[in-house]
């Protein structure tokens, strides 16, 4: 059974596309996949093509089933035809491209959308649009039609709407892939922010390692399988096995990676900078031991 | 071969009207053969608009573009495009055709060539983008994103151009797809001889393997030169909106307390070599100040201080060096 | 209320009708913050055609001569009365659209739509899900021709050409724009469709909307001075034959 406190649950959740098209028929596009994830998290999944990453996300808002397995989301199983909308309203979800999810004519009308799906009151309706729109900071926005905003200001009002529907995890799929860097860094400021001042949970699904680097958690997907879970520090010294599933580290990473691989005495699991300088430094002081010992 | 060159070229779209937008302001430019350009900045600093004037779609509303010396009119314009050949973002939405090679066909229409000859170039420039034959027969519309946009490249090599100019052509791609689309652009360019401008803001990308490097700041261009000396400087690229590669601002950090670093590493490779090559010459320079500071071995061993310089002084005599003082 | 007005603008005939009408639609442009001057400029593109109108109704309709002297023999003075009345029509009309469109935004305007068809959904007519779509339309008018235009400008840079040749050439080469750029909207719609999805849509059943219809003071005095307008217009036309 489920607790209620796992924001997201899955107990062997397989997956296949089946005959009705999607990649290769048949082929499982998700193997066994048991996780959890607790309230206030903010975890990031990474993988490449064919990983599975996609396929898991849109089984965590019931926009898919699985073939076998169960995924609850706050403790309701995502089979369950009575509370569908329950799950989805839960687990809100924001995609990737920035046009294509913007319904509303205006970015208060849009925002609008998730609450009165909900049969909200006009009054609630219109108090949760502005608070959103305050958090994610595109108040003075509310009047503007979409398609005159920059792709990151679409994502940020895709975004209020989904918090104007007060999901219990936000989810990402891909969300910052198409934005360039500034846009993307101030996505993840606010989700930054989101997660530590509102303790809102996130799961932020990329391909990018500099921005999963900066999550609590890293769960990393191959082959419809989860590979590595865990700190960021801990999977992204994992250098080999991330190149071997065709995934790049940050560069900080990287680069202390490679030298101690050749031997020199670098802790492991660096990923900022300033702490990467400091251990480099440290290094090149320590370089008198080494030769002392000669 | 292809030069281009940009003088003072300026683009304003809906002149005179209340909504007129300067995208691009006296910008000077050449583009020689065999140049590997970047042109990098923010969404919104111009270069789309920098790259449709080099193949005339657009054309400037002041300043001028020449093209081996002379300006383009009318009747040189189909003539221009195959040999400056455009790919726009996110290609993969302009195929068409009921099978790629038909689609691929589409940019030798008009040019008289014979069925034969179109069918080799068409292979070969499925061949350049590293589909196989078997993609011939197939329609566009039932193959994957990446698959896609390699078709619609293809699409833009089959006239052979000399310059192919990119705008953001990894947009949306995972890593590897990045690394191996760049791949095979390398290998063309190397094959073929043609000049390549890539537009884009994915900084770690076109430090790889662009030479030289302009960064739009909302239509001016805030640097120019080569790749080495763009990314140095850290403080521009952030103001403009953009990052250098990680392993650039690690090292430009690195810097205040070694100030022999090369700054100018962009790759994690150089600075893996700049790192060794510095330990060793530290181990060297230490080696010198032990044996000849006489106590500074025992302290210096056991608070580890770095030494600042390689100074040699000792202005007491006394066989102890200002670096030991200080620790 | 835009209907009942077109309605009047013809039943209008006689010059003291006439008179009234562009009396209450100067009112109403004052309170609709739009200065006459400002709605008159919005016609400018249709003068053209109004004077054009004026010209030809002078040539065509038959009657008493102005004059026995050259041209001015052909131009009647029930034809000058006839096409004054139809220029005067006209302006009245484009004014009160350009009032209309200018005051109300779009979507306003097919929300009042969709309330008016509410009645239809007792003949099981989908009104709910036709604003939807309708709305959608409009938001994506804008977004689907920037990507038109980008998917023309791609072709172009392949070495299409669009102006030569018979029409059934020109009509053939649209196909390199027209494909790509259904084949783009029909994968938005299936995204769109997949984001509503995720963000709880079902249909009409259990929606409510922020932005209500509600009638206000404002809306009775526009109806009560409609009413009023039309007993008045109704009075001087029928009441005088």
């Amino acid at each position: 059974m489920a607790t209620k406190k796992h924001i997201v649950e899955t107990q062997g959740v397989e997956f296949s596309y089946g005959a009705c098209g999607g990649p290769v028929p048949g082929a499982k596009a998700l193997d066994g996949i048991s996780l959890r994830i607790e309230k206030g998290e903010f975890v990031a999944l990474v993988g490449g093509n064919g990983s599975g990453k996609t396929t898991f996300a849109r089984l965590l808002n019931a926009l898919l089933l699985p073939t076998s397995g169960t995924v609850y989301i706050d403790g309701i199983d995502t089979k369950d035809k009575e509370r569908l909308w329950e799950v989805r309203r839960v687990a809100g979800m924001v995609f990737q491209n920035p046009d294509s999810q913007i319904i509303g004519t205006t970015v208060e009308e849009d925002v609008a959308f998730g609450p009165e799906n909900l049969g909200l009151e006009p009054e609630e309706t219109r108090r949760r649009v502005r608070e959103a729109l305050r958090r994610v900071g595109m108040e003075r926005h509310a009047d503007s039609p979409p398609h005159l905003l920059s792709g990151g200001r679409k994502q940020l009002v895709s975004i209020a709407g989904i918090i104007a529907m007060e999901p219990g995890c936000l989810i990402l799929d891909e969300a910052t892939a198409l934005l360039d860097p500034t846009a993307r860094e101030e996505i993840m400021e606010l989700l930054r922010r989101l997660n530590r001042e509102e303790g809102i949970t996130v799961l932020h699904i990329t391909h990018d390692m500099e921005e999963a680097a900066l999550a609590d958690r890293v769960i990393v997907m191959h082959a419809g399988r989860v590979a590595l879970d865990g700190k960021p520090s801990e999977v992204f010294s994992r250098a080999s096995l991330l190149r071997e599933m065709g995934l790049d580290i940050p560069q900080v990473a990287e680069l202390s990676e490679r030298l101690r691989g050749e031997g020199f005495d670098l802790p492991s699991g660096l990923l900022d900078t300033d702490a990467a300088v400091a251990a480099l430094e440290r290094m090149l002081a320590g370089s008198r031991h080494a030769v002392h010992t000669t | 071969m292809l030069s281009i060159r940009l003088e003072n070229l300026s683009h304003t779209y809906q002149r005179g009207t209340p909504v007129e937008k300067t995208a691009l302001h006296n910008i000077t430019l050449l583009i020689e053969p065999g140049m590997f350009l970047g042109i990098a900045g923010r969404s919104g600093s111009g270069k789309t608009t920098l790259l449709q004037h080099l193949n005339g779609l657009l054309k400037p509303t002041s300043g001028c573009i020449t093209f081996n010396g002379s300006p383009m009119d009318g009747h040189g314009m189909r003539d221009l495009r195959r040999r400056v050949g455009l790919v726009f973002q996110h290609p993969e939405n302009q195929l068409f055709e009921e099978t790629v090679c038909r689609d691929i066909a589409f940019g030798l229409s008009g040019t008289g060539l014979s069925p034969a000859e179109i069918d080799i170039r068409v292979r070969g420039a499925l061949e350049a983008v590293g589909l196989g034959e078997t993609f011939l027969n197939r329609s566009p519309f039932e193959l994957s994103g990446g698959e896609k946009r390699r078709v619609a490249i293809a699409g833009v090599i089959v006239t052979d151009p000399s310059v192919l100019v990119l705008d953001e052509p990894t947009a949306g791609l995972d890593p590897r797809g990045r690394r191996e689309l760049l791949d095979h652009i390398v290998a063309l360019r190397r094959e073929r001889g043609m000049t390549v401008v890539l537009a884009t803001h994915d900084m770690e990308q076109m430090a790889r393997h662009a030479e030289q490097v302009m960064v739009l700041e909302n239509g001016s261009s805030a640097l120019f030169g080569t790749a080495r000396d763009v990314f140095r400087d850290v403080g521009t690229l952030e103001r403009v909106g953009l990052e250098a590669p990680r392993i650039t601002i690690l090292m430009s950090k690195l810097k205040k307390v070694f100030p022999e670093i090369d700054d100018g590493i962009v790759t994690v490779d150089a600075a893996v070599e700049e790192l060794k090559r510095l330990h060793r010459r530290q181990g060297l320079r230490w080696r010198d100040h032990d044996e000849r500071c006489a106590r500074g071995s025992v302290c210096c061993r056991e608070f580890g201080s770095p030494p600042v310089g390689p100074q040699d002084e000792d202005p007491d005599g006394d066989g102890i060096y200002d670096a030991c003082i200080s620790c | 209320m835009a209907t009942v007005f077109m309605t009047l603008v013809f039943l209008a005939d006689s010059y003291l009708s006439f008179l009234l009408l562009l009396f209450f639609t100067f009112v109403v442009a004052g309170r609709a913050g739009r200065p006459f001057g400002h709605s008159l400029r919005g016609i400018r593109p249709i003068l053209f055609i109004a004077l054009f109108t004026l010209a030809v109704n002078s040539f065509a309709v038959k009657g008493t001569p102005l004059s026995e002297y050259g041209i001015l023999c052909h131009i009647t003075r029930e034809g000058i009365e006839q096409s004054v009345r139809m220029v005067i029509r006209l302006l009245l009309l484009l004014t009160g659209a350009s009032i209309l469109t200018s005051t109300t935004t779009p979507l306003a305007l097919m929300d009042g739509l969709a309330a008016l068809m509410r009645p239809l959904r007792r003949l099981r007519v989908p009104v709910h899900e036709l604003a939807m779509m309708m709305a959608i339309g409009l938001r994506f008018i804008p977004v689907l021709l920037e990507e038109g235009g980008r998917i023309f400008k791609a072709q172009v840079s392949r070495g299409a050409g669009f102006t030569s040749g018979n029409p059934l050439q020109r009509a053939r080469s649209c196909i390199p724009v027209l494909v790509p750029l259904f084949a783009g909207a029909f994968r938005r719609a299936d995204d769109l469709s997949t984001a509503m999805e995720a963000r709880c849509f079902r249909g009409s059943a259990g929606r409510t909307r922020m932005k209500t219809l509600e009638f206000s003071r404002a809306d009775v005095i526009c109806v009560t001075a409609m009413l009023a307008l039309s007993a008045v217009l109704f009075c001087m036309e029928f009441v005088k034959m």
